[in-house]
């Protein structure tokens, strides 16, 4: 194969897909750190481009690369697992899809800055965030999802659904629209609602949070 | 569980995926009977649907345009070199002309170069098979643990880490290089992904042309699709560097 031809291939293939996988990598890392993840993703898929079959799969491809480097990265520096109240959540859904009030929904949305409801997503499980911005904001089917974060299809179906009733939950908890479960709500916000130490998660007493956080199961 | 109410939890779970249009046949003709009279699976598919296209709206972060700039050279765009082309009648021969000119003087200069061969690197096993497992692991995920000791198990030769402050150890791995037992280190290193691979003396000299290359000059160097290899002896055992750069590049980190 002669280089030129493959340089652009790669670059017709590739180049297209660079702002989506900054938007993806701001996801774990924001300013610079995220477009070290994406610069270390197109030198791997240059060295690797021979690999790719089919250009119209650039894109899943350029994802399942970044995932890697992104969490080769995150082992190296450790990050502490943040705790989030997923029971609170899932109340909080449950009291907005059970009651025959109006949904608050279209208010809290409309309440929401530009930009808001992303940070939100941030906020929850990494497992439903990611899949449901790959659907939402990415716009993947879900076949693609499964191949790039390598679960099954069940799965994926599975975690944009939950994802979704968990960010509806944490809007109506965040606004005060549903009483919470535990735990006070001063200084609540989208983005350090997930972040308390004093809730566990899945109600997970804190005396257990040295051992391995109990994950909370969406299969 | 009532026949309904178990009904209804496997069918609440599926609105997601009808809201989306990923269901087929049959699972979409339940839902849709089902949500005739399910007001809280009605409900559901509402908050599905509002917040699936709330978050298609949302801003998205785009690459900066130094990134942009850096990717674009990983490669240069031959799309550039044909407009300026089409809109200078006179470049195409100039080009042509300094083409060979260009030819002949790096004849000249390669035929001294040290270390460098002009040998395909397809025609030395053990440059092939390093430069095609650096481009699986790049394309796969690295081996999570960095482990000296573990992937020097079994070998019959000493692997040295490069002793660099501004190169990072982040993989290592086993492997197999010409059919004998290798150890992949990656580094990162500039910006760029780096991989040594540790491997027995006599592997490089079995090659003529690098063994002649490394009695010269005390390196072997040549490249594939953009990717530097460099080949090299100390303290008794063989070293591949292979990377996204030039091999005169990936001299610097044995310097």
């Amino acid at each position: 194969m002669k280089a030129e031809p493959k340089r652009v291939r790669f670059q017709s293939s590739t180049l297209p897909h660079l702002d989506r996988l900054v938007a993806l990598a701001s996801r774990w890392a924001t300013g610079n750190e995220a477009e070290d993840y994406v610069q270390e993703t197109y030198v791997r898929a240059w060295a690797a481009f021979d690999q790719l079959r089919d250009s119209g799969a650039a894109f899943p491809w350029l994802c399942q690369i970044l995932r890697s480097v992104i969490g080769e990265r995150r082992r190296t520096h450790a990050r502490r697992q943040q705790l989030v109240f997923i029971t609170e959540l899932e109340a909080a859904h449950e009291e907005i899809v059970a009651s025959d009030a109006p949904s608050p929904l279209d208010d809290l949305l409309a309440r929401l800055e530009a930009g808001g409801l992303r940070q939100a997503l941030h906020s929850l499980p990494e497992d439903f965030a990611e899949a449901v911005e790959l659907h939402d904001i990415q716009g993947l089917k879900y076949s693609e999802i499964a191949q790039i974060t390598s679960v099954p299809l069940g799965t994926v179906m599975s975690r944009i659904s939950r994802g979704r009733r968990l960010l509806a939950g944490l809007l109506a908890v965040t606004a005060g629209k549903v009483k919470p479960g535990n735990g006070d709500m001063r200084e609540r916000s989208p983005g350090n609602i997930v972040q308390r130490r004093d809730i566990a998660v899945s109600g997970l007493p804190m005396e257990n949070q040295g051992r391995q956080p109990k994950r909370t199961s969406d299969e | 569980m009532s026949e309904v109410a178990f009904d209804h939890a496997v069918l609440e779970t599926l609105v997601g995926a009808f809201a989306d249009g990923e269901l087929a046949g049959d699972d979409v003709r339940a839902v849709q009977e089902h949500l005739r009279t399910c007001a809280r699976c009605q409900r559901e598919l509402a908050l599905q649907q509002g917040l699936s296209r709330a978050l298609a709206q949302e801003p998205a972060r785009e690459a900066s345009p130094v990134l942009r700039r850096r990717i674009e050279q990983l490669g240069p765009p031959a799309w550039r070199v044909r407009t300026f082309l089409s809109s200078r009648p006179w470049a195409a021969p100039a080009i042509a002309a300094l083409v060979v000119i260009v030819i002949a003087a790096g004849t000249v200069v390669l035929r001294d170069r040290p270390g460098h061969g002009s040998t395909p690197i397809a025609e030395i096993p053990v440059l092939r098979d390093a430069v095609a497992d650096c481009r699986r692991v790049m394309a796969r995920n690295f081996p999570r643990k960095a482990d000296l000791h573990a992937v020097a198990e079994g070998l019959q030769f000493p692997i040295r880490a490069l002793d660099r402050p501004d190169a990072e150890l982040f993989s290592t791995w086993k492997t197999t290089l010409a059919g004998v037992p290798a150890a992949g280190l990656a580094y990162r290193w500039r910006g760029i992904v780096v991989v040594q691979y540790a491997i027995p003396a006599e592997l490089i000299r079995r090659q003529p042309q690098v063994d002649q290359a490394l009695r010269r000059t005390g390196f072997y160097a040549a490249s594939d699709q953009g990717q530097g290899i460099l080949a090299f002896l100390a303290d008794g055992s063989g070293t591949l560097l292979v990377g996204d750069a030039a091999p005169e590049v990936l001299r610097q980190l044995i310097l």
